[in-house]
């Protein structure tokens, strides 16, 4: 399965660390710390689960089993919120 | 109608020819002025409508053959706020010593902390001139303004530009460089981006908060004055005596008719008109339908949607930094001030 950020949602990033994304549909406004930004940067593209953690291991210098737990809890959320979509 | 600001081209000539100037004025060979009678007649014109404020520009108003005849009308109506908007290239000694006893306001424009920054906007030369005659004002009830076009040239130079208005006794103000006159050229290298124009806003409040002053914010315009029928207007009289409905919007398809042919209820028609243009805007979808400013904007600035792109109902260029501010600036002190509230209830 591959995630990308849905293009529906109106993606505002005021700076480097904070993102807001909108959700013209429900009105609901989602808000991102650094991290999120990050794992959401790099769904701009479809892109599968184990591409990801490879991806976020070269930012913070991690083992892809040591954060995969958090960034599939994270998918699952932005999933449930529409943020992410399936590709 | 409430007209509370007219603001007076009484020159079209400069001796500068800055970067981001929106009329090009050091352009013009043929000089034009407005004589002191003629800027009686503009006074008279708009006393009727609650007129409380008359700033004299140019053009550097300073140039003006007869400038001190012209600052005559400070003491003949004292009923109204005069205000002199200038380069402080051409020093004054009667505009100083208004301004030194409290009898007008001075807004000295002026785009770099150095010699080396604001050569880059306003020409080699200048910024001595400009220091020299600020140091003249000795004006501390009423803090004169030293502004700052903030553009792609100059933005780094921000916090310096502050910390020097602030030390020579100024209130440092700051706009973003409009895209009309000199400002068109090579637009693109000039222009700030939305997330710049935010991270200005931000270091501007930082510098207000250290030094606990309150200079102007640069924020964005979310609608237009002419929406509200209630709204006080601030007008602008070019040279020739046109009216027009801002500083912005100059070109002559949205003149609202001429201070030396004066026809008030053709002069209403045309704000009338202008009105009718603004509300339509109010109903134009920019892509609002699916923002997440949809409430609280009013669909922005007509002159800047003209100086964009020529129509004055088009896309004013700002909904990513009304996002961006509202999001990354509005909130934040929002949120600061519900925190603050709560703590107080307990």
């Amino acid at each position: 399965m591959k995630y990308v950020k849905n293009t529906k949602m109106d993606f505002i990033q005021t700076d480097d660390t904070s993102l807001a994304v909108y959700d013209p549909e429900s009105g609901d406004t989602h808000f991102f710390d650094e991290t999120g930004t990050d794992i959401l940067s790099f769904l701009s593209e479809p892109c599968g689960l184990e591409e990801l953690l490879e991806k976020l291991c070269g930012v913070y210098e991690a083992a892809p089993g040591d954060i995969r737990g958090d960034v599939e809890e994270f998918l699952r959320e932005v999933m449930e919120k529409g943020v992410v979509v399936e590709a | 109608m409430k007209i509370k600001t007219v603001y007076v081209e009484i020159t079209n000539q400069c001796n500068l020819n800055c970067r981001t100037c929106y009329n090009r004025s050091g352009l013009n060979r043929k000089r034009r002025e407005l004589s002191a009678a003629r800027l009686e007649e503009i006074l008279q014109v708009f006393l009727p409508y609650g007129l409380e404020r008359f700033l004299l520009s140019g053009g550097e108003p300073t140039l003006h053959t007869e400038f001190d005849s012209v600052l005559d009308l400070v003491e003949k109506y004292p009923q109204i706020s005069f205000g002199v908007v200038t380069n402080g290239t051409n020093p004054n000694r009667k505009l100083a010593g208004y301004v030194n006893d409290g009898k007008m306001s001075l807004q000295i424009s002026l785009d770099g902390s150095c010699e080396e920054e604001n050569a880059k906007t306003r020409g080699p030369g200048n910024f001595e001139k400009t220091i020299a005659f600020a140091r003249q004002i000795h004006n501390t009830k009423e803090p004169p303004l030293l502004k700052m076009v903030l553009s792609q040239q100059n933005r780094g130079d921000l916090e310096a530009f502050y910390r020097l208005a602030r030390s020579i006794g100024f209130s440092p103000e700051f706009a973003f460089i409009y895209k009309s006159g000199n400002g068109t050229e090579n637009w693109e290298g000039k222009a700030l981006t939305a997330r710049q124009k935010l991270e200005a806003l931000r270091t501007i409040h930082r510098l207000n908060q250290e030094c606990g002053k309150e200079a102007f914010l640069p924020l964005c315009t979310m609608g237009c004055p002419f929406t509200k029928e209630d709204s006080e207007l601030s007008l602008c009289v070019k040279v020739d005596g046109d009216v027009q409905p801002c500083q912005t919007l100059y070109d002559g398809g949205f003149t609202l008719g001429n201070a030396f042919d004066f026809h008030p209820e053709a002069f209403a028609a045309n704000v009338e008109k202008l009105r009718a243009l603004a509300r339509r805007r109010l109903e134009t979808d920019y892509g609002c339908k699916t923002c997440l400013l949809q409430e609280g904007c009013l669909r922005g600035c007509m002159a800047a949607a003209v100086c964009l792109c020529g129509d004055p109902l088009g896309d004013d260029g700002e909904c990513e930094y009304r996002k961006l501010q509202f999001l990354g600036f509005d909130l934040q002190g929002m949120l600061k001030k519900r925190g603050a509230g709560r703590t107080g209830e307990e």
